[in-house]
């Protein structure tokens, strides 16, 4: 079992070393600066309650997004100077936004892991599954990871390049989740308007929620409830929340 | 009947007279812990009466959202701190001599709020909520009902008359409660030029730029006036002043791109052009660079938004100074003017600690208060200062149930002669203290960010509390009607004085009062400058 670790561990390593050659042969892209949309699909273990729902992910420079369409709702998030992350959330049907403090975020490490921002997966999740498959094809080469977690049987196609997630599949007692990438931007320009558009909102800080009680805005946002932590990404190694739980 | 209700209180006179001729004061009462002390305190006010009514200067300290229960509470949890029972002990202020009750409401609002109340608090009439150095003729967020509507602040006045003026806050220092010290607006939220809607941007005036320009804008409101600015200038708020360009990034912001101003100003920089001997400072070592004794000018901008709960100040990544250490720095520059000094000082985060239901960060932001005014009380001559301590509003917080003597403030209810909590007919323990409204239970450990709950929906109504410690930083109480955010109450609240013509503060006030009292003491009106 020891040895079993110790080969595995170094096939990471050696993987992780020579994905910067690799990336310097055959790939210039920058993954600090592109889009991902993804659908994802959720399917109850009876079948009969299947929802389908839209998402996008947008990096730019330090700052990444997650768009829910169907919800009306963005949430970017950058990283401080202190290493903390700091979201605010964009009511794009409103034009308004709520800033929060870094350590406003009330959740586990994991979700301050900026990873799961960034990437939707955690690194702790990938390492728990077994490389299954290699297809080497520049910036598109796709790496697939297959095993189990918890109850849970997940499969991910991870392109290393980009560091996306272009498939992503969790079969549990419950339900059968997918997110599948169908569309990816490198355009900077229509990156850089993503998160234009959202900072030309009316912002207002948290604290200052309580002082403008009377606003229509927050009057009507509690009303609509908050983006569940599960909402966007599959996250980590104990199981939650993979089973596609989705509460607005 | 009627003769029959008048002979009670006669016959009742006479009786107690008849007691006292019969036993008289003895060594054991007099001597009692009780009697002695309220003696004492009967003697100060027999003193004080006797003072002189003109101070030669003012400080307003207000506790925002500071109600009658949060000082209660933040007396006792004072005491508790101190390994005392707590019930017994004064927040420093308490120990004033003349204390009144203060009536919040707005023109407009049966509950206030802050903008509405520090503006009659600081220009002596009541107006509307949401408005800012405004009459109640004003429409909020219509700029074009600002111009003729502008009231004169104590502020203002006391920089006509030639004092040094002082503004300090723990929130932005653009926010309502400091902003209404020396800004006129349609709307409290206009704190930089992007808060504002495009139209009014040409003809009204952000609140940022209108610090900045204080003194140019009040010699164009009066002419023949000559001013020479506000001295002291501590708080908040940096993204206010700065350019939308992350290339203006102070270092310690949280933002991509601290600034907020989409006008291109950089209103730090114009502030240092404008003031070749003012000092600039945004984090605690700067401040504490600061030599009072040279100093004729300082800005103080520590955080981009408000400043960090004092629970939560070590967490700053720069350093921020406490409202404490302002305080003796602002007076300590203030006061190398002869002719005195006006300064403001608020304590602005009481208010978000309730809104947020957090009582523990907002007992400790009043203890932290009340460390404040003790250090102005040790840092003026008391012959000649009057300071005053109140607060704008109060907030929906209770203390209830029948807790023994000593009870943690912050704890569970212990009965008189129990040693374990009282259970509720829902057989569940409960707190002593909690909210009427608001986000409700969260329990968050050792968190000491009372903010820490806004990205959760609300939690109101009753949980199971047994095995909860409910006396931690991160514990947020009870509430019974499920809000985005705790309110503000529209209950009285107090005002504690002391010096110079603190006499007049007694009895029950308008708000607007608060102004008359200092501009009388202060005789802030009564220059030669003023036109």
């Amino acid at each position: 079992m020891k040895k079993i670790v110790i080969a595995w561990f170094n096939l990471l390593l050696m993987s992780v070393i020579s994905f910067p050659l690799l990336a310097q042969e055959v790939c210039s892209v920058d993954a600090d600066t592109l889009g991902a949309h993804y659908t994802r699909k959720i399917i109850s273990a009876d079948q009969k309650n299947v929802q389908e729902v839209q998402f996008e992910l947008w990096r730019n420079g330090g700052q990444v997004a997650h768009v829910h369409p169907q919800d009306k709702i963005t949430e970017i998030w950058n990283k401080t100077a202190s290493g903390q992350i700091r979201p605010v959330r964009y009511f794009d049907q409103d034009l308004r936004a709520i800033e929060y403090a870094p350590d406003d975020i009330q959740a586990s490490a994991d979700m301050l892991d900026w990873q799961i921002k960034y990437q939707l997966v955690s690194a702790k999740v990938i390492d728990k599954l077994k490389k299954i498959e290699e297809k080497n094809n520049g910036c598109a080469t796709v790496h697939v990871y297959s095993g189990r977690i918890g109850t849970s049987e997940i499969i991910i196609e991870w392109l290393p390049y980009t560091k996306l997630v272009k498939y992503f599949s969790v079969k549990n007692p419950s339900s059968n989740e997918s997110w599948t990438l169908t569309k990816q931007i490198m355009s900077a320009e229509k990156i850089a308007a993503v998160f234009r558009l959202r900072e030309s909102y009316q912002s207002t800080d948290y604290a200052d929620i309580g002082d403008n009680e009377t606003d229509p805005f927050f009057q009507k946002i509690i009303k609509l409830g908050f983006i569940s932590h599960g909402a966007s990404g599959f996250y980590d190694d104990m199981g939650h929340p993979l089973d596609g739980d989705h509460h607005h | 009947m009627k003769l029959e209700r008048l002979k009670l209180p006669v016959a009742l006179l006479l009786s107690l007279s008849a007691t006292a001729e019969a036993a008289p004061l003895n060594n054991s009462q007099l001597e009692n812990a009780w009697y002695k002390d309220a003696q004492a305190r009967l003697n100060q006010r027999l003193e004080a009466a006797q003072k002189s009514p003109n101070a030669k200067n003012v400080i307003l300290f207000v506790g925002d959202g500071m109600g009658v229960s949060t000082l209660t509470a933040a007396r006792i949890l004072e005491g508790q701190k101190a390994g005392k029972s707590g019930e017994e002990g004064y927040l420093s202020f308490e120990s004033f001599p003349y204390t009144a009750l203060v009536k919040t409401y707005n023109v407009d609002a049966q509950t206030p709020d802050s903008a509405g109340t520090m503006t009659a608090m600081m220009s002596g009439i009541k107006t509307d909520a949401g408005v800012i150095g405004v009459d109640e003729d004003v429409v909020r967020s219509d700029c074009s009902t600002v111009a003729g509507n502008e009231v004169v602040t104590a502020l203002e006045l006391a920089e006509i008359k030639g004092l040094s003026t002082g503004v300090v806050s723990t929130a932005r220092i653009t926010h309502a409660t400091p902003a209404a010290t020396y800004a006129h607006a349609a709307d409290r939220n206009w704190e930089d030029n992007s808060d504002m809607p495009a139209a009014a941007q040409n003809d009204c005036e952000d609140i940022a730029s209108q610090l900045i320009n204080f003194e140019k804008n009040l010699e164009q409101r009066y002419s023949g006036i000559d001013v020479n600015g506000i001295e002291v200038t501590f708080g908040g708020g940096r993204r206010h002043f700065l350019p939308k360009d992350s290339a203006y990034n102070s270092g310690d912001q949280v933002s991509s791109t601290e600034g907020d101003r989409t006008d291109g100003r950089h209103l730090i920089n114009e502030w240092k052009t404008q003031y070749n001997n003012g000092v600039y400072v945004y984090n605690q070592s700067e401040f504490d660079g600061i030599n009072t004794e040279t100093t004729e000018r300082v800005l103080g901008l520590f955080n981009e938004s408000h400043m960090r709960y004092e629970a939560d100040r070590s967490n700053d990544t720069a350093g921020e100074p406490s409202l404490s250490e302002m305080t003796q720095k602002a007076i300590n520059i203030l006061n190398n003017n002869d002719k005195g000094f006006f300064l403001m000082v608020e304590s602005g985060r009481i208010d978000h600690a309730h809104h947020a239901g957090n009582a523990y960060g907002a007992l400790n932001e009043t203890i932290e208060l009340a460390r404040a005014v003790k250090t102005a009380t040790e840092n003026t001559n008391p012959e000649e200062t009057l300071i005053l301590v109140t607060a704008d509003h109060g907030h929906v917080f209770t203390i209830a149930g029948y807790p023994k003597r000593g009870n943690p403030i912050l704890g569970k209810v212990v009965g008189v002669n129990s040693g374990t909590p009282a259970l509720a007919n829902d057989g569940q323990p409960y707190t002593t203290v909690g909210y009427m409204n608001g986000l409700g239970f969260r329990d968050l450990g050792n968190e000491t960010d009372s903010d820490a709950s806004y990205d959760d929906p609300a939690d109101a109504g009753r949980k199971d509390l047994t095995s909860v410690d409910t006396t931690t930083s991160g514990y947020h109480q009870e509430a019974l009607v499920p809000l985005s955010s705790e309110t503000h109450s529209g209950e009285d609240v107090g005002i504690y004085a002391t010096g110079p013509g603190a006499h007049l503060v007694s009895g029950t006030h308008e708000q607007s009062m608060i102004f008359h009292i200092m501009n009388h003491a202060g005789g802030l009106s009564d220059t030669d400058n003023a036109q």
